[in-house]
């Protein structure tokens, strides 16, 4: 019974003394990241964070679901010690668990993400759901929002890229997928890219980087031929010339199969695609066949003008080409471990475009009959 | 007269299943020496397999008196020499204890929170552990049970938010890099089969059931071990070779509509299931020892082996010159077929030869 007593009172003294939060720091006294820019200025880090700004969210604003935020920056020749920099400004312990965007500015880029990425993914608070962009100018003018018409917030720039998802994430840019693809050697890897134009903010084209370096960025014709042979449709919409007269066709899904096969020794890729779109503006007199047709063509040719592009001619392999070559013929990717690059940028591309037409428009009451 | 504790069969299987859950959610590839998670499928068919041949033995000992467990078998045919097997086992549960602790305290200080007080972590989890251990295996058995509930539907969620994010292409063809990570996994799991020498000594406690427990324990583990490793490889991809916890950091991607950064919940989760795993050993520990010293004797030793299990769980994730023997694969697979097999096999001769001189 002694004995008892005693350990219930030696529990109690451990509740009431020893488990306390003694080290944990309330939510007032940390900065709570939404955003992270990180730029290259004269060979030092600049990092900037976008935080939740709490003296300045009053009851108010918080009713209208609008958050105040701050931006504050720091330049050091490292990356942690720019992160205390900001903590000694701050007076506050970052918390990266709230961050949902990693902006890196474009020269960053070229001269290579991997440390960046690196950093940031050790960081056990930071997730790595956490969506990577890189900004056509400085990360740091993205998130302080100087010259946008309307400050624009993180969840802003994350609602850009993922407009017209399939499967919660388009290109997998996130920084989960970005190490994945940094770890492959064979692959390139692809980020959206933020562009401020005019006080507007875009993300309508793809960075492609090859070890870890930003070498080129798609135009918007070669990002629907990617997006095409991801198999991922994001909002695109294109036209064709026919008669005299522009037709414009909003693709809503895509479906794309790569196979490869050796014959003859020559590595041949087979790229089937089957798209379904919308069709707006289509004369009554104009055959459909031969819409559909012209429409196809087009397809076709975005695709090979992509894969001429970054394969044949940036070498970069953003497709993951050669993880088909080697779940199809795994001996022949042995074998020439040392060769995939030259063979995938050598190999013949058939490209097979199948579509689904829905008639739009004052064509919508027959399009039954024409489906 | 004493009671004896009594816990059904599906209780048993809890308290196994769970144990081999903990162990799973800190599974490693740098412990594994191997680089491709996918091939270690194939080392869980074999693993079953060598599972399924180490469970003979054991069930066998049981079978000829299932009054008793492995402690009281080893004295019973080898007197003085059994009380050399009986400490080779009380210190193969003291360093399960240590190894998953230790390893828990590595995995919480770097994947989940460096700031944390791995002290008061490691001292709370050992206290309750230790309270539970000594109040009987029917307490920790009913928590387990509700603590194995919680855990299944955790990794229900987790399961069904990873399949959508598959990508067929995250799968390499099996054995790509040679036989080396497939041979490799083989000792790494049949390492981790602790449950077997635990349940060498719990399965007295039980009525009936004995065996299908055992089949069952082997056979689900494997299954959804596999089950787990096809879902977070085809979801995460090369992103795992960047990961020392992969079966950990799939918790961090699973999320489906509001229903995201649960990593924490379920940090609880497992913090709940190591405490019931070190309870379980613990108590392992505790009756060996009261087979050696009697009963008073050994809640002194229990006290004792708190506070070495404290202290070398705190310096291990420090040190590392002195955690590589309690992580060397090879060191923790000869204890485990020591513990799991070889004894038990010595037990079954000596009770075969001794059989044979009374029947002459």
């Amino acid at each position: 019974m002694k004995s008892k007593n005693i350990f219930i009172l030696f529990e109690l003294i451990l509740v009431c003394f020893l488990a306390g939060c003694g080290k944990v720091s309330g939510l007032d006294e940390q900065l709570i990241v939404y955003g992270i820019g990180v730029d290259n200025v004269e060979g030092m880090y600049e990092l900037s964070v976008q935080a939740l700004d709490i003296k300045n969210n009053s009851e108010s604003s918080t009713k209208e679901g609008q958050k105040t935020l701050t931006t504050i920056s720091a330049t050091a020749p490292d990356l942690i010690e720019a992160a205390k920099q900001i903590e000694n400004q701050s007076g506050k312990k970052m918390l990266y668990s709230h961050a949902i965007i990693l902006i890196i500015g474009k020269e960053t880029a070229q001269n290579g993400i991997e440390n960046i990425v690196t950093f940031f993914s050790t960081n056990h608070k930071l997730r790595p759901t956490v969506e990577v962009l890189i900004s056509n100018i400085s990360a740091k003018d993205i998130l302080a929002n100087e010259n946008a018409e309307n400050i624009v917030t993180p969840e802003d720039l994350l609602a850009l890229t993922k407009v017209g998802k399939e499967n919660n994430d388009v290109i997998n840019s996130n920084l989960r997928y970005l190490l994945s693809d940094i770890n492959n050697t064979f692959k390139g890897e692809k980020v959206w890219l933020l562009e401020y134009n005019e006080g507007k903010m875009y993300c309508e084209k793809i960075a492609m980087l090859k070890n870890s370096r930003l070498i080129n960025v798609l135009d918007n014709d070669y990002t629907k031929g990617a997006l095409l042979c991801f198999g991922k449709s994001k909002n695109i919409c294109d036209n064709i010339e026919i008669n005299d007269k522009r037709l414009s066709y909003e693709i809503n899904k895509v479906k794309t199969n790569i196979n490869f096969s050796l014959e003859k020794d020559k590595p041949i890729f087979y790229i089937n695609t089957s798209v379904s779109l919308n069709l707006y503006n289509l004369d009554n007199n104009v055959s459909n066949e031969e819409v559909k047709s012209l429409i196809e063509k087009r397809l076709d040719n975005l695709i090979k003008n992509t894969i001429n592009f970054c394969i044949k001619e940036n070498n970069c392999d953003i497709f993951n080409f050669n993880k088909h070559v080697m779940k199809t013929n795994a001996d022949f990717f042995k074998v020439n471990l040392n060769q995939i690059e030259s063979i995938i940028n050598s190999a013949e591309y058939n490209i097979e475009v199948g579509t689904k037409i829905r008639y739009m428009g004052p064509n919508q009451e027959i399009s039954a009959l024409v489906y | 007269m004493e009671k004896k504790d009594i816990i059904t069969a599906p209780q048993l299987f809890s308290l196994l299943f769970l144990c081999n859950i903990v162990i799973g959610i800190t599974y490693n590839l740098p412990m594994a020496k191997s680089s491709n998670l996918l091939d270690h499928i194939l080392s869980a068919i074999v693993a079953f397999f060598i599972n399924i041949l180490f469970i003979f033995p054991i069930y066998k000992i049981y079978k000829k008196n299932p009054s008793l467990d492995i402690a009281d078998n080893c004295i019973k045919n080898f007197k003085k020499i059994g009380i050399l097997f009986l400490i080779i086992y009380g210190i193969y549960y003291l360093f399960v204890c240590c190894y998953m602790l230790s390893l828990f305290n590595i995995f919480v200080r770097d994947v989940i929170n460096p700031d944390i007080s791995l002290f008061m972590l490691t001292f709370c989890v050992i206290l309750a552990s230790s309270y539970a251990a000594c109040k009987g295996i029917e307490g920790i058995a009913r928590a387990c049970s509700i603590i194995l509930f919680i855990v299944c539907l955790a990794i229900v969620f987790i399961i069904f938010t990873l399949i959508p994010q598959i990508d067929f292409m995250n799968y390499s063809p099996l054995l790509f890099n040679g036989l080396n990570d497939f041979k490799n996994g083989i000792f790494y799991l049949t390492s981790l089969s602790f449950y077997l020498p635990l349940a060498a000594i719990l399965m007295p406690f039980i009525k009936s059931g004995a065996k299908k427990v055992l089949i069952a324990t082997n056979l689900i583990t494997y299954i959804l071990f596999a089950i787990v490793i096809i879902i977070v490889v085809g979801a995460l991809g090369d992103y795992l070779k960047t990961q020392s916890f992969p079966i950990y950091e799939a918790t961090s991607a699973a999320e489906i509509g509001v229903f995201k950064r649960l990593d924490a919940i379920y940090l609880g989760i497992f913090t709940s299931g190591l405490f019931i795993t070190i309870s379980i050993f613990l108590f392992a520990f505790f009756l060996v020892m009261k087979k050696i010293l009697g009963q008073k004797r050994s809640k002194l030793i229990i006290f004792l082996a708190d506070i070495f299990l404290l202290i070398i769980s705190l310096i291990l994730p420090i040190f590392k010159e002195i955690s590589f023997f309690f992580y060397d694969t090879k060191f923790i697979f000869v204890f485990t077929i020591l513990t799991s097999f070889v004894l038990p096999v010595i037990i079954l001769l000596k009770h075969k030869i001794k059989l044979k001189w009374r029947e002459e």
